[in-house]
């Protein structure tokens, strides 16, 4: 095994779900015995190209090459097989079953033909506990265990089939320094072993502490790999963040005045942890971080959607509490980030849809829906002048309608009631055409300029929030970390605080 | 985080046992041939058949599944085992041994249907419980079937007892019981139902092949199914469209009652085996103790929905195994 040996190799991967293009020709290499890191924004196509890697996804074009034979993984299983193991983001643990258990799940040791041997599972785990120096409770349930505690599991469960590859997406982002340190000290050490390892992560101090080349995604694509040597911290923020469609975005005035909506200290204590904020009338104010620091929670907890356990919320200096229907009341209205999850009633047609937030509106008594109003309404709706819905018929099955349409059928829901003090977009751009984002940028430019609105925009989209919000506030593990003003924009300096 | 209250967590963890002891000891205070042998022989054999369905639907339900069509599939196989004996002239095992396979085919049909095709096993067996119903009706006519050319064996699995002590019922319960404590919490199969029913995109991932895994569970939970139908014919002499159908919801209250026993919210051989006793001690209490013939329900109905409450709220989510959609 030399040390420059390529064990994986992939040629111009292609990958495209409906309506995005997740991967555009991507070509990479793994030697072995390196660690290979791979950065990104959210949405860049990391975990799309690891999952292909994994025979979770089948690409659409292109080639992966392992151990210099062409390879088409179609489950999960076969990738093991072969030696490809990957430590996925999201918690993969049985939750009542102990550690050493987990550790061993589908490879327990038998005795007597029948009986799965408990003393041994635990002698094993406990072994490679050992070996690689790792402190982890394993006759405990791992439900009752701390989410890094959980993560060791999971590595020491990887480690145990002798991976030649090892795909860590994003490990360390529930780990404390002290325990990434760790962690990075595994990696070391199977490193010398001669096993390779795909380090996806938003550190940048871990990239650069630990890996030996370093790969830049962005938009699908791979615009970059080099040694660690021959590139510095800065370049690789510069290259992750695009800064090409700038000119999308519509001439920006602020206007903001009077404060329309004062947060003081909301905690839920776990995902948000003491925030305080405001947002003037007339102001587009940005949210920015990662998926997973707080920004969409904490605007969950402020509409009611989950449980506040401490803070204080003022509309129009008027105290209020959390609860979707007082806001609503207070004429404060949220554009989910899921829409087809949170936002569309799918099994309605586009015009229910149009209407559901107007019911009050042409129900009368005893709740009889007056349909002939409902469908005027709904025509209403539909023909904005702002946010043009391109359908064939109000009774249409919303499901039909593009995803960049859909997005029109929520937003106008509530950009048509008479008052709004205060729009909140979560990821309103998400996953749609470029044609879309640029109708939305200018709604909301104009919903706060003309009409006075104070909106709440949430992305992961510097390039979006930096063109069109007049502040930012800057979300990192569960904290608002900084507030900048307009002048003050930087995209490496946003990037590198949310980081 | 580790057991912060040793107290609190062992009364969650056997609070079921005690509520058992409890009751028991209040009927035999109030009544005392409560507790004499023979009526606690006779809880334990009134436990059994339900306990053996309750115990096939635990295994699916560990496994992420759901049954409702195990009491009409016993009745059918019971069923189908008396009239192969009475019109047919059949000997008592392989009529017996019909019954079973005709139940393990049944499975097979249910797991096709919710494994492969995908449809809920919630939807899917109450669909096939209805079926079973119907063909039930008519392989007897619709009245109870009865004949007597019974092979002499006949009562052996529901009647008879073990040096006129044991009643068979409860000999076969305890074997059903230790093989299911072993297949489910010391075999790698057993594993593997937890590991699906726990976290099946996990088990996905270490290679555990789910479909396979849900699919025999729906066969093991047939297969008793067949056994409990057969014990019930012996038990009656005879077969009787619904003569199954009663033990559908003392087994379902069985396995939720056992699902707050040892783990919290997740059902278990051991909680099911106590839920069933401590329903049949309700319901034969009941009886000693002359309480009013309408209250054996209310109480039932209350312990089932009690029973769920705990696993909600132990779950804080959905109720295992449990989806309508």
């Amino acid at each position: 095994m030399s040390k420059n040996e390529i064990v994986l190799k992939t040629e111009k991967i292609t990958k495209s779900f409906p309506g995005v293009l997740a991967l555009n020709k991507v070509d990479f290499d793994l030697k072995t015995g390196e660690v290979h890191a791979i950065c990104g924004e959210n949405g860049a196509g990391k975990s799309t190209f690891c999952n292909i890697i994994t025979g979770i996804f089948n690409q659409d074009d292109g080639k992966v090459y392992y151990e210099g034979k062409e390879v088409r993984f179609s489950h999960p299983s076969e990738a093991l097989k072969a030696g490809i193991r990957m430590v996925y983001q999201e918690r993969n643990l049985i939750p009542y079953l102990t550690g050493a258990q987990n550790i061993l799940l589908k490879e327990e040791p038998v005795k007597n033909g029948l009986f799965i041997d408990e003393k041994k599972i635990l002698k094993r785990a406990e072994e490679l506990e050992s070996k690689y120096k790792m402190n982890v409770p394993l006759k405990y349930p791992v439900s009752q265990l701390s989410s890094a505690k959980k993560q060791a599991i999971e590595i020491l469960r990887a480690l145990l089939y002798k991976p030649k590859v090892l795909i860590l997406d994003e490990p360390t982002s529930s780990l404390t320094e002290t325990e990434s340190e760790t962690l990075f000290n595994v990696i070391n050490q199977i490193k010398k072993d001669g096993v390779s390892v795909i380090l996806i992560t938003h550190k940048m101090e871990e990239v650069f502490e630990n890996a030996d080349r370093i790969s830049i995604f962005r938009n699908g694509q791979k615009v970059r790999t080099s040694k660690k040597d021959e590139i510095t911290e800065d370049e690789c923020i510069r290259l992750m963040v695009n800064r090409n469609i700038a000119s999308l975005y519509p001439p920006v005035n602020y206007a903001g005045n009077e404060v329309v909506m004062d947060v003081k200290n909301v905690s839920d204590f776990t995902l948000v942890k003491n925030n305080s904020f405001y947002l003037k009338s007339g102001e587009v104010l940005g949210f920015y971080g990662l998926i997973g620091s707080g920004r969409t929670e904490l605007i969950e907890l402020i509409y009611g959607l989950r449980l506040m356990k401490s803070g204080t919320i003022k509309i129009n200096n008027e105290t209020v509490k959390p609860d979707p229907q007082i806001m609503m009341d207070k004429n404060v209205y949220l554009v989910p980030d899921d829409r087809r999850e949170k936002g569309l009633i799918l099994r309605y047609d586009l015009k229910k849809n149009l209407t559901i937030s107007f019911i009050k509106n042409f129900t009368k008594i005893f709740g009889l829906v007056n349909s002939g109003k409902e469908k005027k309404l709904a025509e209403k709706i539909a023909k904005n002048d702002t946010l043009k819905i391109k359908y064939v018929s109000l009774n249409q099955e919303v499901d039909l309608l593009s995803g960049g349409n859909q997005q029109k059928v929520i937003i106008s829901r509530w950009i048509s009631k008479e008052k709004i003090n205060v729009l909140i977009l979560d990821e309103p751009t998400n996953g749609i055409d470029v044609g879309t984002k640029y109708e939305i940028y200018k709604m909301i430019r104009e919903l706060a300029e003309k009409k006075n609105i104070g909106v709440i925009f949430i992305s992961s989209e510097l390039p979006e929030l930096t063109g069109i919000c007049d502040r930012i506030y800057i979300f990192k593990e569960g904290t608002i970390n900084e507030e900048l003003d307009r002048k003050e924009f930087n995209d490496e300096k946003i990037l590198s605080l949310a980081l | 985080m580790l057991s912060n209250n040793k107290f609190t967590t062992t009364i969650r963890r056997f609070g079921v046992l005690f509520a058992l002891i409890i009751v028991f000891g209040v009927f035999s205070f109030m009544e005392p041939s409560f507790y004499s042998l023979r009526n606690v022989l006779a809880i334990i054999r009134q436990a059994s058949i339900t306990g053996i369905l309750a115990i096939g639907l635990t295994t699916v339900v560990i496994a992420g599944e759901f049954d409702m069509s195990f009491a009409a599939l016993a009745s059918f196989s019971g069923v189908l085992s008396v009239i192969l004996m009475g019109k047919i002239m059949m000997g008592a095992i392989p009529a017996w041994l019909i019954g079973i396979a005709v139940a393990l085919g049944i499975g097979v049909v249910n797991g096709t249907i919710i494994v492969f095709l995908g449809v809920p096993s919630m939807i899917e067996t109450i669909g096939m419980m209805t079926l079973l119903a119907g063909f039930t009706k008519w392989l007897t006519g619709g009245s109870t079937y009865y004949s007597g050319n019974f092979p002499e064996i006949f009562p052996l699995l529901g009647r008879s007892s073990l040096f006129g002590v044991i009643p068979s019922a409860v000999i076969i319960f305890g074997i059903v019981i230790i093989v299911f404590i072993i297949l489910l919490e010391h075999t790698k199969l057993g594993r593997f139902f937890h590991a699906v029913g726990g976290n099946p995109l996990a088990s996905e991932h270490v290679g555990i092949k789910v479909k396979k895994i849900k699919f025999i569970s729906l066969l093991i939970s047939a297969a008793l199914a067949g056994l409990a139908g057969i014990m019930i014919g012996s038990l009656l002499g005879s077969g009787t469209p619904g003569m199954g159908e009663g033990y559908l919801i003392p087994s379902i209250s069985s396995m939720f009652i056992g699902a707050v026993f040892l783990r919290d919210g997740v059902p278990n051989i051991w909680g099911t085996v106590i839920g069933a006793l401590l329903l049949s001690i309700l319901s034969n209490g009941f009886v000693m103790i002359n309480l009013p013939f309408y209250l054996k329900e209310i109480v039932m109905g209350a312990v089932l929905i009690g029973a769920v409450s705990m696993v909600a709220a132990f779950k804080k989510g959905e109720i295992p195994g449990v989806k309508l959609m």
